[in-house]
């Protein structure tokens, strides 16, 4: 009986290979010359930026915060008016070394506080009521219309993560979401490879197409995975805790040779709204320490140059303590690091005074502003590709030579 | 798509929509935690539709709280007793969300997921379990009542810092949350509502040793408050009063609800229906779910394997329908964490966010692993009930036939015979093979084969 006739069998996981006979050179307008990656790190809950990059000059900083603020003679001096949390101490190096670009004063118009939807709008680059995709989703939407990178046989991005989320979610390209390679290559590899029924037929349609759509990505770079995973090797200590293992796995597939240049991995923890002083700096220290540690193994196969680190977080928090802690707040300090960074501080420094109704700092850039700094000033998009990924123009800071 | 289903009127069986296993199972997927067993197929089609959603409203007394609720805490001094109190929690969800035959267990998870706390920063298991026993306690109850008593239970004390909330250090944690994630929904407030409801809020602190929250009226703010317009020197229990008398907070609420039961996407037109029934009904859940589960639009084929499973609804239902019995704690834990849904752990106050965001490309590649690993530890044989097997075997005349039936009642949507066909190809699947009373090794294992392909199925993904 030829029942099989009568249903299509998706094909298996090899096939897919034999279509993109694509290699790992990279010369496209995006990226000319050596590989580039970029690294976003979310740090989730709101991270406080005053007690991340402390303005230890403004007597009003010590004013606000009675409880909760870091003492002059701890911070790590940057400038005659800034200074790191000392947890961030394995920073220091890389900022004397010049790759270092810290923005003051990020944050959107008309602030959100809640964490949901502000997270939206920062992952999404946009302020639209409804949220579709994500700005990283986007420019690889624009990758792809690219022969080079129209048919890849590795992901265009990765996420550390157990579930996508919205920032790698594009019209036609999603990055995909992978927690934990080395474990995901062995598991993977026992698996049955069966059949695959044709959705739409019977409800649930829609739902069995959009996991039919996951394994097909995750079959087709299963290979180049693998590929990098074994070749790739850590050669640095790594802190304890999720930014740990993940830098590590990012780190791995880069010195691998996976084409993949996005990646993006998170730290949670960070809405500190009691004990403060007791959990901000164990979260900022694995920040650093990792931060630190990834450049350097990195650096030891001389592919420290090929990556840009951003930090994200969907706010910053209260200038004045609630006793142990903050509420949620407004703008924020961020990190931009590697490869072509012009190292220095950028942005203005909200006033510490002058503030918004909620008692929040008022920005001075926004943070598509900073995105836009990357891709045009990194990731070599032309004004018109940034606008689209932006979905407007934000004019970017010089923080790339 | 949208229902032809435009209301809440009653489901009718018809042609098109016939009282049958396919929807006997459907009903039993939405309202319980994980896929059913056959037999219980067999049970609820003996009902009428009617009868078969009132059964599942009869609800066993609660279940004792352990001896070690109203006990001393073991931390800091004894972890081990702290470890072993969270495995026995463990235990006794999964066990109770196997066990138990009402719809109550599905809104202890519905709940957990909505008034989120997380084990982490909570820490001591006596506040997890009273918490999951109150939401036991209101299942389907006065949802205001619940949302009251919710804010004095010590797991969300701790876990959105009530606790810390004083007359003299207003933190704004848990006044932000009720009001955008747990009754209203965002853009129905301010921040400066989010200030005064955090007042109101001010007073509570927990017994460490008895394990239950107190009110210390030194610490509170007796001050007025103004919150949506009103002005009085509001307590707690009146700002979830005057957020309860608003409208918005039915539609939220209604709109959770439908997304939790029928499909992801919302109905506006049905959702709309459901907040005037609660309303209506004064925010006691257990009429507005009945008549929601009655009707013809809940019913309605297009949402019949509509959803994705969670991980404890697809390890829930795997241990039901082979009837294994119940794994470790320690494999369950390790299997629930890889596939995304470590116990008492979602991500965020706003709870696992569900449906699509359960699959991506490693926890696929989990779960179908969970499922393969699951069957080679136990096997086909159950350890209780008649093995699935035999049970098939006895309704069927060959292998093919034993198959035909299998395939209906572990994958969620119709598939057609052809379909069918090419799974047990793809099986290796003799069809002709006679059956007989035992089943003979040979066909059991050919039945093993079948099933390893169906649980690594993305159709079984689906519920």
């Amino acid at each position: 009986m030829k029942r099989r006739n009568f249903l299509k069998l998706c094909g298996g996981t090899i096939a897919a290979y034999c279509l993109c006979p694509v290699g790992f050179s990279r010369s496209s307008t995006h990226a000319e010359g050596a590989k580039k990656n970029l690294l976003i790190i979310e740090l989730k809950g709101g991270n406080d930026g005053l007690n991340t990059v402390v303005p230890y000059a403004d007597k009003s900083y010590y004013e606000a915060r009675p409880n909760i603020s870091v003492p002059k003679e701890h911070v790590i001096t940057l400038t005659d008016k800034f200074g790191l949390h000392p947890s961030l101490e394995a920073l220091k190096g890389l900022w004397d070394s010049g790759m270092v670009a810290i923005v003051l004063g990020v944050g959107y118009p008309e602030p959100d506080l809640s964490h949901f939807r502000s997270t939206d709008i920062w992952q999404g680059a946009s302020t639209d009521e409804v949220i579709y995709t994500g700005w990283l989703g986007r420019y690889m939407d624009l990758l792809t219309k690219e022969e080079e990178f129209s048919q890849t046989a590795y992901p265009l991005g990765i996420e550390m993560k157990n579930s996508a989320s919205l920032i790698m979610k594009g019209e036609d390209q999603s990055g995909i979401a992978l927690l934990d390679p080395g474990v995901f290559l062995e598991i993977k590899s026992g698996l049955l490879d069966v059949p695959r029924l044709e959705p739409g037929v019977f409800p649930g349609g829609d739902e069995l197409r959009f996991i039919q759509d996951i394994e097909r990505a995750t079959d087709e770079s299963a290979a180049a995975i693998q590929d990098a995973w074994e070749k790739g090797e850590n050669a640095a200590d790594y802190p304890d805790g999720s930014l740990g293992q993940d830098l590590p796995a990012v780190a791995r597939l880069i010195k691998g040779g996976l084409g993949t240049g996005i990646y993006v991995v998170s730290l949670s923890g960070f809405d500190t709204h009691v004990n403060q002083l007791s959990v901000h700096p164990g979260l900022l220290q694995q920040v650093g320490d990792g931060i630190s540690a990834f450049f350097d193994d990195l650096g030891k196969s001389g592919e420290a140059e090929s990556v840009v680190v951003m930090t994200t977080s969907e706010f910053g928090r209260r200038v004045k303590d609630n006793g142990s802690g903050t509420d949620h707040g407004t703008a924020s300090v961020h990190f931009v690091i590697g490869g072509g960074v012009k190292g220095g501080l950028y942005g203005e420094q909200p006033s510490l005074t002058d503030l918004d109704s909620s008692g929040n700092l008022k920005f001075t850039v926004d943070f598509r502003q900073m995105f836009s700094s990357v891709l045009r000033g990194y990731l070599n998009c032309s004004q018109s590709q940034c606008q689209k990924v932006l979905e407007g123009e934000f004019e970017p800071l010089p923080i790339f030579t | 798509m949208k229902s032809k289903f435009r209301d809440l009127s009653p489901y009718v069986p018809t042609n098109y929509l016939p009282w049958d296993r396919k929807r006997a199972a459907h009903l039993l997927r939405r309202t319980r935690i994980g896929d059913p067993a056959p037999e219980e197929i067999d049970e609820i089609l003996t009902l009428t539709p009617y009868e078969a959603v009132e059964s599942l409203f009869a609800f066993d007394p609660l279940p004792e709280p352990f001896s070690w609720v109203s006990e001393p805490p073991g931390a800091p001094e004894n972890k081990e007793i702290e470890r072993q109190r969270r495995n026995e929690l463990l235990g006794f969800t999964l066990d109770i969300a196997l066990k138990d035959k009402s719809i109550r267990e599905k809104m202890v998870y519905f709940w957990s997921n909505h008034f989120v706390v997380q084990m982490s920063k909570v820490k001591d298991p006596r506040w997890m379990f009273s918490i999951n026993n109150l939401f036991r306690k209101y299942a389907v109850g006065d949802i205001r009542q619940l949302t009251k008593a919710v804010g004095k239970e010590p797991a969300m004390l701790v876990y959105l810092d009530g606790t810390k909330n004083t007359r003299k250090s207003i933190n704004e944690n848990y006044a932000r949350e009720l009001q955008e994630l747990f009754t209203i929904g965002r853009g129905n407030y301010t921040q400066l509502d989010v200030v005064e409801a955090a007042r109101a809020f001010t007073g509570w602190k927990i017994h460490k040793d008895q394990g239950t929250s107190y009110f210390n009226p030194r610490l509170f703010d007796w001050g007025t408050k103004t919150f949506y317009g009103k002005t009085g020197r509001f307590n707690g229990d009146d700002i979830v009063d005057i957020i309860f008398q608003r409208s918005e907070t039915a539609r939220f609420l209604a709109g959770k609800l439908y997304r939790h039961f029928v499909y992801f996407k919302e109905d506006q037109e049905i959702v709309d229906e459901l907040a005037a029934l609660l309303i209506e009904n004064d925010y006691n859940l257990e009429p507005v779910l009945k008549t929601l589960l009655k009707s013809g639009h809940f019913m309605d084929e297009i949402f019949v394997g509509a959803d994705i499973k969670s991980p404890i609804q697809l390890l829930i239902g795997m241990i039901r329908q082979m009837g294994s019995g119940m794994l470790r704690e320690r494999v369950m834990k390790k299997a629930l964490f890889l596939t995304g849904q470590p116990p008492f752990e979602p991500p965020n106050v706003a709870g696992w966010e569900e449906h699509e965001a359960w699959i991506s490309s490693s926890t696929l590649v989990y779960r179908k692993a969970l499922a393969s690993r699951f069957l080679e530890q136990t096997g086909l044989t159950g350890s209780n009930t008649t093995s699935l097997a035999e049970y098939y075997g006895q309704r069927a005349k060959d292998l093919e036939g034993l198959c035909l039936l299998m395939i209906e009642d572990l994958l969620p949507m119709r598939v057609s015979h052809e379909q069918a066909g090419a799974i047990m190809d793809f099986a290796g699947i003799d069809g002709n093979l006679p059956l007989s009373s035992p089943l003979t090794p040979e066909v059991l294992s050919q039945v093993k084969a079948l099933v390893a392909v169906l649980v690594q199925m993305d159709e079984y993904q689906l519920s």
